[in-house]
């Protein structure tokens, strides 16, 4: 290394264009493993997709053009389509809210010095780590059905409630509830979020004597707020496609009644079982389009409530 | 700036190292998909059986059957020396995705095994012609003419059965004793059936007589063929009932689900009667269900009560069940060794080693004289699906083919039953709107396949 | 002021062991079914098995055509392993061209990244194939796995690029002054600030790797090479008997192994390193 002054005369000595040429050539490189994975294995594959969606493509023979026909008959003939989207946006404002909450409360909880703090943490991250289990899936329909425990419970408060997993009309509850155990894995991304914030911000503002609660919306909120996007966005685009919680607590096909058949569900019941590849990839587009709109609002959004350290708030 | 370049260039070094090491240790643990072929195209009836070939065999179930399944393949190696079979077992979850990926992208195995869907493949060509090999390579004569006939499209025989069963109704054989009940004989009637089921409803509070069957297309079925009339009328191509017929099979079932006696929509669906271990007709709460015969031994396994086969309720018609095909064995249309595939189609039905090793895991063996061989050695449980085979095979029945689009097909009929059930539409209008659903899967599946 | 603040501290431990213990009965339950035979499960709601027996672990571990088990939780460790080592070299490198790094076209490519994150797996999963068997990939560990070394997972380039740019700019500007380049930025003072984003990364990519049954079924063909999750979905048969009890064991099995490394590892992400150490 050079000693300071040295290093400055050869910055300022340095062509613009060379620095810029330069910058972007170190840019590239780092990005270079992605390119390559982009290039080599997903675009191809995405744009494929992309072109079946304008045919007929049943999987087993060529796919014929069939240009906007598919989506057409989405938006006017197909009232299980409208079903599915209502139902998954229904799932997706009840589930992502609730499972942030859960997922910062308890996490600052555990931030705090507990004893067996790891224990616990685990405890609560377990759940996140049997997603797809079908023996939990099991599990969570003895417990929610009828008699299961869970209705017998709320009959200790004389609460007469319906079966949540064979009732068409309350079936989805017993998802999203599904869904919000497991949000240990946000929580997490929570907890490490915490601990970037360094203790001597807190120690400052309570020397300052500043109220927990103001330190906390002060404090703890504006400088988790990149994590918080990242968590928001992230539990956002992965509602849209819940596709295992209503595959294992309904019965696979989207019932009973279409109780269960979210988006995701439809579109590979549709491109798989019903062979009509052509269609689910039409599909696949619209949630594409419907997740972009959502993501860039609230990456728009983000403007407003989002703090970075590296100074670039209004970059999104 | 060069010491940047040099690291970025030492970290994808590094990279490719590990990735080279992950290729290395892949293929070596990579199964063979087409290696070490020396195949001379085969001539026509020429003696092609001394060059090695291999096979590919897919088909879907749990341990056991990959178990005897295995071992059945091994014993054809055995006595086919030039042949080597790579068995390729899948979970039956996701069996058809993996089947389907395959077709698609033109790898599927050699051959697989697909169920009442055989339809849905042999209409969409990806399905081996057996017909050339029939009398040669592979023999359908002990095989009745049922099992073949429902296997033939447009002349062709697209697929061999590897298990015959049929439909009955697993009984309770104490809650008929609590009834005080006899157990009903061939002859009984839907009328019948529905006073039974009130009686058995009568003697407990949480007792019904039978499982919700308004949501079934097989049942519905068999109760329109018992009526001169069809599900799919395949020469004529078009549905073979009307909206009416669908309202009058709905009415008959809210009527017992009114008076309690058969199982309630919730039950329904949490206490699947398709699971051996929470079928409650196991567990002593329902008297009567439907299923396919080759389940029974498994059903009474997981049963404290003696559990028995009785026949289905009559129509003007009779009883119209006779013996179906539980499984079939088919082969890929662009296999590269068609005479092979037939020969292990054949070893598949005929050979005794293999009825014996495979027993009755997919159903009764399809051949007369295979299972001649093992009713000898059967068990009790077993002698119960014999017994109730005998009596059902002697019906002639005329074959009924699956309406194309039979998945979406099915799940519309459930669908508009759960309607009715949960009390969320009218019959009529149930029975409305499923019949111009199921007219718009038949057409859109219809021109799909004519291209 | 002692009082109040074991109170607090009361509070707070009664209100997380609560929440615990709703939160881990369902796997309580499961783990307790494993010891119970299959008839029992579904008939009795209680934790404790009322005939104690280890016949499900046993059926449970034989496996597939000679291969046990243990040979399925062998073959997914080795996946899951070398995907969290891709993942956290390419998604770092990626992350950090994101983040710190200025160069044309980079929003851009940003949102091509998003965009992979958004599109439905089903649709661009035959395609995806097709691709895997022409490079002659089916059959092997190698359509899991390579994605990985080249970014390819989004969600936690996106994840370390939030991290990244929660770092104070500073940082980076007194490494420059001090005449570092941008590499050294990355390894010296950038990576070691994440490693709680980088202790994530591993443990998410862990398990979900681990817990990719789709994935896995589609690719692998030999029993040789299955998975703990294919293993696991050997055990029902929605056309003969499902082994209830199998079920249970084996899942219990195999959640065991993903428990361990979180327990392990979860303390690297809470014990952040405090940002006094730049200096």
């Amino acid at each position: 290394m050079d000693s300071v002054t040295g290093v400055a005369t050869q910055t300022i000595v340095k062509p613009k264009r060379r620095r810029a040429l330069k910058r972007n050539l170190t840019g590239y490189l780092f990005l270079l493993p992605w390119l390559i994975g982009f290039f080599c294995m997903a675009i191809g594959p995405i744009l494929a997709s992309l072109y079946l969606s304008f045919t007929n493509y049943n999987m087993l023979k060529a796919p014929a053009w069939i240009g906007m026909q598919n989506f057409t008959e989405m938006f006017t003939g197909d009232a299980t389509f409208t079903h599915s989207l209502k139902l998954t946006f229904q799932y997706v404002f009840l589930s992502v809210p609730l499972r942030l909450v859960f997922a910062l409360a308890v996490a600052i909880i555990l931030n705090k010095g507990l004893k067996l703090l790891g224990l616990y943490r685990t405890v609560y991250y377990i759940p996140s780590l049997l997603g797809g289990s079908v023996a939990i899936a099991v599990v969570w329909k003895k417990i929610f059905s009828g008699d299961g425990l869970f209705n017998r419970f709320l009959e200790i408060f004389h609460i007469n409630a319906p079966d949540w997993v064979a009732n068409p009309s309350y079936i989805i509850y017993s998802i999203v509830a599904l869904s919000v155990w497991q949000f240990g894995s946000s929580m997490v991304i929570f907890l490490a979020g915490l601990k970037q914030i360094p203790g001597e911000i807190y120690e400052a503002a309570a020397v300052d004597g500043v109220s927990r609660t103001r330190q906390f919306l002060r404090i703890t909120l504006p400088l988790l707020s990149p994590v918080i996007l990242f968590n928001l966005v992230m539990n956002m685009i992965s509602s849209f496609q819940v596709f295992t919680s209503g595959y294992i607590i309904g019965d696979g096909h989207g019932g009973p009644i279409d109780s269960t058949m979210f988006y995701s569900l439809y579109l590979y019941l549709k491109g798989f079982s019903y062979f009509n590849m052509g269609y689910a990839s039409a599909m696949a587009w619209v949630m594409l389009v419907i997740i972009g709109i959502f993501t860039a609002i609230v990456f728009a959004s983000s403007k407003y409530w989002v703090y970075y350290g590296d100074g670039k708030d209004e970059r999104s | 700036m060069k010491k940047t370049k040099a690291m970025l260039l030492a970290s994808l070094f590094l990279v490719t190292a590990i990735l080279v090491s992950a290729c290395g240790s892949g293929n070596n643990n990579a199964g063979s998909v087409t290696t070490g072929n020396t195949n001379q195209p085969s001539e026509a009836g020429g003696a092609a059986s001394e060059e090695q070939v291999e096979l590919r065999v897919m088909w879907w179930g749990d341990q056991t059957r990959a178990d005897i399944t295995t071992a059945m393949l091994k014993k054809f190696e055995e006595k086919h020396p030039n042949i080597k079979v790579i068995p390729e077992f899948s979970p039956f979850d996701g069996y058809f995705d993996k089947l389907n990926t395959q077709l698609a992208s033109g790898t599927a195995p050699d051959l697989f095994t697909l169920g009442s869907n055989i339809l849905e493949y042999a209409t969409r060509d990806v399905l081996l012609d057996i017909t050339p090999y029939v009398g040669n390579e592979v023999d359908t004569s002990k095989i009745s003419p049922q099992l073949i006939n429902v296997n033939t499209f447009d002349g062709k025989l697209r697929g061999i059965s590897i298990g015959a069963n049929s439909t009955a109704i697993l009984a309770n054989t104490a809650l008929f004793e609590k009834a005080g009940l006899p157990l009903p004989t061939k002859e009984w009637t839907w009328d019948d059936f529905i006073k039974i089921n009130e009686q058995i409803a009568a003697t407990g509070k949480d007792i019904y007589g039978s499982y919700d069957y308004s949501g079934e297309m097989d049942q519905f079925g068999v109760y329109l063929t018992q009526r001169d009339k069809m599900i799919y009328n395949e020469p004529e191509k078009k549905l073979g009932f009307e909206a009416a017929d669908v309202a009058e099979w709905f009415t008959l079932w809210e009527g017992m689900r009114k008076a309690g006696s058969i199982v309630t929509p919730e039950l329904q669906i949490s206490a699947d009667p398709d699971d051996t271990s929470m079928s409650l007709v196991a567990k002593g709460q329902v008297a009567m269900q439907f299923i396919p015969t080759n389940q029974f031994a498994d059903f009474q396994k997981m049963s404290q009560d003696k559990l028995t086969l009785i026949p289905v309720p009559m129509g003007p018609n009779g009883s119209m069940i006779s013996v179906q095909s539980s499984q079939n064995i088919v082969g890929y249309a662009n296999t590269k060794h068609p005479k092979e595939v037939a020969m292990l189609m054949d070893f598949w039905v005929n050979d005794p080693d293999a009825a014996k090793i495979l027993g009755n895991n997919r159903g009764v063996p399809v051949s007369s004289e295979m299972r001649a061989v093992l009713k000898a050695e059967a068990s009790e449980t077993d002698k119960v699906v014999y017994d109730y085979l005998d009596i059902v095979a002697v019906d002639d029945v005329d074959l009924l083919y699956n309406v194309p689009g039979s998945n979406e097909f099915k799940q519309e009929l459930l669908k508009a039953s759960q309607n009715v059930a949960f009390g969320r539409m009218d019959i009529a209008k149930a029975a409305d709107d499923f019949y111009a659903q199921g007219q718009k899967i038949l057409q859109a599946n219809l021109s799909a396949t004519t291209n | 002021m002692v009082l109040r603040l074991n109170l607090s501290k009361l509070w707070r431990h009664v209100v997380v062991i609560v929440i615990g213990t709703i939160m881990i009965y369902p796997v309580l339950w499961m783990i307790s079914s494993s010891f119970k035979p299959n008839a029992e499960i579904f008939s009795d709601m209680g934790l404790w098995p009322d005939s104690f027996t280890l016949s499900n672990y046993v059926n449970g571990w034989r496996g597939i055509q000679g291969y046990s088990f243990g040979h399925f939780l062998i073959n997914s460790f080795i996946i899951a392993a070398l995907a969290v080592i891709g993942n956290v070299i390419s998604c770092s490198l990626a992350a950090f061209a994101f983040a710190r790094l200025n160069f044309t076209g980079q929003k851009f490519w940003f949102s091509m990244m998003l965009m992979t994150l958004m599109l439905p797996f089903q649709v661009t999963l035959i395609p995806q194939y097709i691709l895997f068997h022409t490079f002659g990939w089916v059959n092997t560990f190698l359509p899991l796995v390579v994605p990985k070394f080249f970014a390819l997972d989004a969600f936690f380039v996106l994840l370390m690029v939030q991290f990244i740019r929660g770092l104070p700019m500073e940082l980076d500007e007194s490494a420059r002054i001090d005449g570092c380049g941008s590499w050294q930025i990355y390894s010296r003072i950038i990576m070691p600030l994440c490693v709680p984003a980088v202790i994530t990364t591993s443990i998410f990519t862990f398990y979900w790797t681990w817990d990719d049954f789709f994935g896995q079924m589609i690719y692998l063909n030999s029993p040789k090479l299955f998975t703990v999750m294919i293993g696991l979905r050997s055990l029902i048969d929605s056309t003969s008997t499902s082994n209830w009890g199998s079920l249970m064991a084996m899942s219990t099995v195999a959640v065991a192994p993903v428990i361990v490394i979180f327990l392990i590892f979860q303390r690297y992400i809470v014990e952040g390193i405090s940002t006094t150490g730049l200096k």
